[in-house]
């Protein structure tokens, strides 16, 4: 649709009235005030396909969330790191700390929309939007969110990723909270694991898949593990394409070819991502072998809960899905035997 | 702290320009409408397409997805604002669409010249895939992309090229 709307004669849905809050707090407070009038707005990329195409009207009140200070950080603490909601995808995709501790949320970063929509779009939204195709990476990196909430008498609070995921699916989600950060454990890996220097992050380089970084963790008995992460997006096309499939997976593997910690999820389109469970059970303990493999894509095909759209049965995407994680494992694998 | 309006102010193209627009007015409808800079073109308005993309701040941005308040301050690159050595002269991206036939009807080369004024102006020496996911965002419906490749890979050798040159004053 085609809006050629001049400044004086353009109906009143098209002037909504922008907020600035100076704080989360402020930013939940309008939003109580004006209900399901008021939109919280971080990048408003995906809002505003929405506000096109039709699926939502455009609010009355539109609350900026970028007048917020500290919304834009990605800070590495100790134990975490914590990405501030309005980062934008585009630096998601380049910060040296997500890439060494949140790998498989690197690489989704760097294969969402085209680059001019990730100079935009925040991790925040993509997240808040609860179909957005960082979810799955967030699932297996055990991330936490951090929010203000309205519906909390305490204000601020911190959420299991996977805790919020279910509260969605079962529609219980607060419409009074508002997404400040994404955190992140760093984990067991050791300090220096990182192969590959901060700067080898090019400004429009592009990743390949398997161009990880590696992490590496000692455990107790002296025997060293190494990090396999990997995130895998099938769209209906080569590039800047709506996911039609997103599979992450992370793990640890000893030099025995044992794995341990495993978290497998699955998502992608405008389905609600989840930890696949079952697999992730299947392959904790289990020493890899590619005979495995096919067993491994019919559990996540059966577990993976997806829908049907005119673009995709959802047959088509578990079976895809199965298939993501089954051949994701032996690309990393055979990277690790060949030495990259 | 609330707006229904705003001072809006942007340099364009090297201009200060200052409007009075609604905060949640679309940087598309800024430009084509209120400041007549007809070249970046209106397609899709969801950020698919790329025929509306500028550069703000030397990064693009598809102007479809951009509001006026998120652009207020910064310094803004339209078409309009590419050239060469003069400002009658074409810019070499453009001189190497015309020679390498990178378009057809012409409605999408506007973004497809502003994302790879964005790609040349960080990597001067661009592989293919790394031209591909550069122009990903831009679609064209007529040419099949072989001469907009081309073209980028033209383009880049002519801006290499010019800045490797001594200037006359030299």
């Amino acid at each position: 649709m085609n809006t050629h709307w001049s400044k004086d004669d353009m109906p009143p849905i098209y002037k909504p009235v922008v907020w600035e809050p100076a704080d989360a707090e402020e930013a939940v407070a309008l939003k109580r005030e004006y209900g399901a009038d008021a939109v919280w707005v971080a990048g408003g990329t995906l809002l505003r396909t929405q506000w096109e195409g039709g699926v939502a009207p455009m609010p009355a009140h539109m609350i900026r969330l970028d007048t917020i200070a500290g919304m834009r950080s990605i800070i590495e603490e100790t134990e975490y790191v914590t990405v501030g909601a309005l980062a934008t995808l585009k630096q998601c995709g380049q910060h040296a700390a997500l890439q060494q501790y949140a790998n498989a949320l690197y690489m989704a970063c760097r294969h969402i929309a085209a680059p001019a929509v990730r100079n935009l779009a925040t991790l925040g939204g993509n997240v808040a939007s609860a179909v957005g195709d960082a979810l799955p990476a967030l699932l297996v990196h055990d991330a936490s969110l951090l929010w203000v909430d309205g519906e909390v008498a305490s204000l601020h609070h911190e959420q299991d990723a996977v805790d919020w995921m279910e509260q969605v699916r079962m529609g219980r989600r607060s419409l009074q909270a508002v997404l400040l950060g994404i955190r992140f454990p760093k984990g067991p890996v050791e300090a220096g694991s990182l192969l590959r220097s901060s700067s080898d992050i090019g400004e429009e380089t592009t990743v390949d898949l398997s161009a990880n970084a590696v992490s590496y963790w000692t455990d107790e008995k002296g025997e060293r593990w190494r990090e396999l992460c990997f995130f895998r997006k099938l769209g209906r096309r080569e590039a800047f394409t709506p996911s039609l499939v997103t599979v992450a997976l992370r793990c640890w593997i000893s030099e025995r070819g044992e794995l341990t910690r495993v978290r497998v999820a699955a998502g992608g389109g405008s389905g609600l991502a989840m930890r696949l469970l079952q697999c992730e059970s299947m392959l904790e303990g289990r020493s890899y072998d590619a005979s495995w493999l096919p067993e491994l894509a019919s559990m996540a095909a059966q577990e993976f809960v997806s829908y049907s759209d005119p673009f995709a049965e959802a047959p088509y995407r578990q079976q895809s899905a199965g298939n993501l994680l089954a051949a994701g494992v032996w690309e990393s694998i055979r990277d690790i035997e060949e030495g990259r | 702290m609330n707006r229904a309006s705003m001072n809006w102010n942007a340099t364009i193209n090297g201009k200060e320009r200052e409007l009075e627009v609604e905060p949640s007015r679309r940087l598309l409808d800024v430009l084509r409408t209120d400041l007549e800079l007809t070249g970046t073109k209106v397609s899709c308005e969801i950020g698919r397409c790329g025929a509306c993309m500028v550069l703000i701040d030397g990064e693009p941005v598809n102007s479809c997805l951009t509001m006026a308040y998120q652009c207020q301050g910064k310094d803004i690159t339209t078409i309009e604002g590419l050239h060469g050595d003069k400002p009658a002269e074409l810019h070499p991206i453009q001189e190497a669409f015309l020679e390498e036939g990178g378009f057809q009807c012409g409605y999408c080369t506007p973004g497809m010249i502003i994302s790879t004024k964005a790609l040349l102006d960080r990597n001067e020496q661009p592989d293919e895939h790394t031209i591909k996911e550069a122009l990903c965002g831009n679609l064209c419906r007529c040419t099949g992309y072989g001469g907009i490749m081309r073209a980028v890979e033209s383009a880049a050798v002519k801006c290499k090229t010019r800045t490797e040159e001594p200037s006359v004053a030299e």
